[in-house]
């Protein structure tokens, strides 16, 4: 979508104060590394900063691009190691603890419907829009992570 | 026998996960203050200003050679950028200066080029370390050593897969000469080089090691506070 001569469009610099932690968040629950997230955001703005003047709405088409920006990493492979394992830096409740550490053996495809469909509450159909995968597959990877997290954490 | 958990306790239980997970990412705590992140930036075709020297080329890596033009390309490094080589198990690596730029400005530190992932041809796929705290900028970032100048004892580490185990960088104090690796029966004081006002020394994990304490030195002296013990993160 194209901004008008009548619409200036959302200013870049407010944009990035106000999203990028929604963005950070949302990146380091697909990956699970805080550095990886904020090499995403970052170039994410940056290539956002290339035709921001083409962005209408935001937040949807920068989260879009965050986890393009995170599965493209995992395709290409970088096989960027960080300190393992990488948790969160405060004390969490076991369960939360047991859960976050099951939901990180889960494929990465798996893991991002259920953070997309969970976290971002998108229906599975938009799950598979944002992840470029057919929706049939997108049910079959919610339905796999599902089954493997109820045997994981019975 | 454990009994599976019901279907839509573990939705809440994932919703739960979920949000508790998000809000411990705080600008604060997790990219901010506090020991510094580990600085790695992977990086594909944005490194620029490539002049003499191949880097995949397969027979030496200071053969010169011309490949395809363009930015984002497998090109040629000057041999003066390069700090140093090595190899893991077979698979060759190299140190070189960085000749990225963020906001328009240049950036400092060194690149980790493994041979094997920058094929000619291919896209660049190479490691950036930097010295100092990360400032989150909207066209990019930029690094402020000041607090790491301030305090040898602090220092960035982090390490990619080389071969079959890793290269760890660390990026150090410029007054630092030394990081001494030791663990059970194994011990080793990595060569610090310098670049752009820092010190980084490449630490080639042997295959079998999985845990080992780092300590800076400066003329043969530990810096006090700065050992730490690291595990290997390999896979199994």
């Amino acid at each position: 979508m194209t901004t008008s001569a009548q619409d200036p469009g959302p200013d870049l610099e407010e944009t990035y104060r106000q999203h990028r932690l929604t963005l950070l968040r949302l990146a380091y629950l697909m990956c699970g590394s805080h550095d990886a997230s904020e090499d995403a955001v970052q170039a994410v703005f940056a290539s956002a900063h290339e035709r921001w003047d083409q962005v209408r709405d935001p937040l949807p088409y920068l989260k879009r691009a965050v986890v393009n920006q995170v599965k493209d990493g995992q395709r290409r492979r970088f096989r960027l190691l960080a300190r393992p394992p990488e948790r969160p830096a405060v004390d969490l409740p076991p369960e939360i603890d047991e859960t976050w550490a099951e939901l990180a053996r889960l494929s990465w495809t798996q893991r991002a419907v259920v953070v997309l469909h969970y976290y971002e509450d998108l229906p599975l159909t938009e799950v598979a829009a944002v992840l470029g995968r057919p929706a049939a597959t997108v049910r079959s990877d919610h339905r796999r992570a599902l089954d493997h997290l109820r045997r994981a954490l019975s | 026998m454990n009994t599976l958990l019901d279907p839509d306790l573990v939705e809440q239980r994932l919703r739960r996960t979920l949000r508790t997970v998000a809000g411990t990412v705080t600008e604060d705590q997790a990219f901010g203050a506090g020991r510094a992140p580990v600085v790695r930036r992977s990086h594909r075709g944005r490194w620029i200003g490539l002049g003499i020297v191949a880097v995949a080329v397969p027979v030496t890596l200071a053969a010169a050679a011309v490949v395809r033009q363009g930015p984002e390309y497998v090109d040629t490094i000057p041999p003066e950028q390069v700090v140093m080589s090595g190899s893991v198990d077979g698979s060759r690596y190299l140190l070189a200066e960085t000749t990225r730029t963020s906001c328009g400005e240049p950036l400092t530190g060194v690149e980790l080029i493994e041979e094997r992932e920058n094929l000619l041809g291919s896209e660049w796929n190479t490691t950036l370390y930097e010295y100092g705290d990360t400032i989150g900028l909207p066209c990019g970032h930029r690094i402020d050593p000041t607090r790491y100048l301030a305090r040898p004892a602090l220092y960035t580490d982090s390490g990619v897969a080389v071969g079959d185990s890793f290269v760890w960088v660390y990026a150090v104090h410029p007054d630092v000469t030394g990081v001494r690796i030791t663990a059970d029966d194994y011990s080793e004081t990595l060569a610090v080089y310098p670049v752009d006002g820092a010190g980084f020394a490449p630490f080639e994990i042997p295959r079998d090691l999985r845990e080992y304490t780092s300590e800076l030195l400066i003329d043969g002296q530990v810096v006090p506070g700065s050992a730490e013990t690291h595990r290997v993160p390999r896979d199994e």
